[in-house]
């Protein structure tokens, strides 16, 4: 067992290195991105694109691969990011921060893998389910409006997910930042 | 032995019902709800428009906000 999760450690560490690779090979070709026409034979853009979108689905593959190899590492992640984003939104006391720091959550634990997604969905599903049974059991929210807001922070934590297991090297501070008011926009 | 993990569990039991416990978890309860759905408790202190206030009915309709006097309660988030 443990020699197949070394095995497996190096592909992904050799895999690492041929988007290493990529990476460079398309740094090299991104000068002569649209600059032929369709029918003309130097024209690189349909190969570059391929090139492109391959590239970043094996970083997700990559990504999901190390967060299964390495488990607890990626479980305790998540719920890291979810109890941090969680104390900076109560420490703000701003509620017009909420979706931003829900997505945002979200899109951390999302970045560990397909199981920091999917601890990620358990954790805020959790959460929904016990902030509409409070707010309906202290009576100070109606049945129709808990519901309401727990839709509201879902598609804010899909939204988070999503981008997330997509940009798996991008800062979500900054992969979230439309989520953020008006107000705070401003740098 | 056995003695100390009574002990230990009535101190547990003592702290989740004792009245500061419970004072503590309405506050967080009551903060959570505020910053969440927007319906906030007089008295708790919240941002408006980057502005920290206290919520009470004066602060509420400053701000332009639905104040709901039966619950004491300020709606200050636009859904």
């Amino acid at each position: 067992m443990e020699d197949e999760v070394s095995s497996i450690e190096n592909i992904v560490s050799h895999t690492g290195d041929t988007i290493s690779e990529l990476d460079e090979n398309l740094n090299g070709l991104i000068s002569e991105y649209g600059m032929h026409l369709p029918e003309c034979e130097y024209n690189i853009d349909n190969d570059f694109e391929q090139m492109y979108a391959q590239k970043f689905e094996l970083k997700i593959l990559i990504n999901d691969i190390s967060g299964l190899i390495t488990p607890l590492q990626s479980i305790l992640g998540s719920i890291n990011s979810f109890v941090n984003n969680y104390i900076d939104l109560l420490s703000e006391r701003d509620g017009s921060m909420d979706k931003f720091y829900h997505s945002k959550a979200n899109c951390e634990a999302a970045q560990n893998g397909i199981l920091g997604s999917a601890v990620a969905k358990g954790l805020s599903d959790l959460k929904e389910l016990y902030d509409s049974y409070t707010y309906i059991h202290t009576h100070k929210v109606s049945k129709e409006e808990a519901l309401a807001d727990s839709a509201r922070d879902q598609k804010a934590n899909r939204e988070g997910r999503t981008r997330g297991r997509n940009y798996p090297d991008c800062d979500c501070a900054v992969l979230m930042w439309d989520l953020r008011p008006a107000h705070r926009k401003q740098k | 032995m056995k003695y100390i993990y009574v002990s230990i569990i009535f101190l547990i039991v003592f702290t989740f019902f004792s009245e500061e416990f419970k004072q503590a978890y309405d506050a967080f309860v009551n903060l959570n709800m505020c910053i969440d759905t927007g319906i906030c408790n007089e008295g708790i202190k919240t941002k408006i428009d980057g502005v920290l206030i206290e919520i009470n009915e004066e602060n509420c309709k400053k701000y332009k906000k639905i104040w709901n006097s039966e619950n004491s309660t300020c709606i200050i988030k636009n859904n």
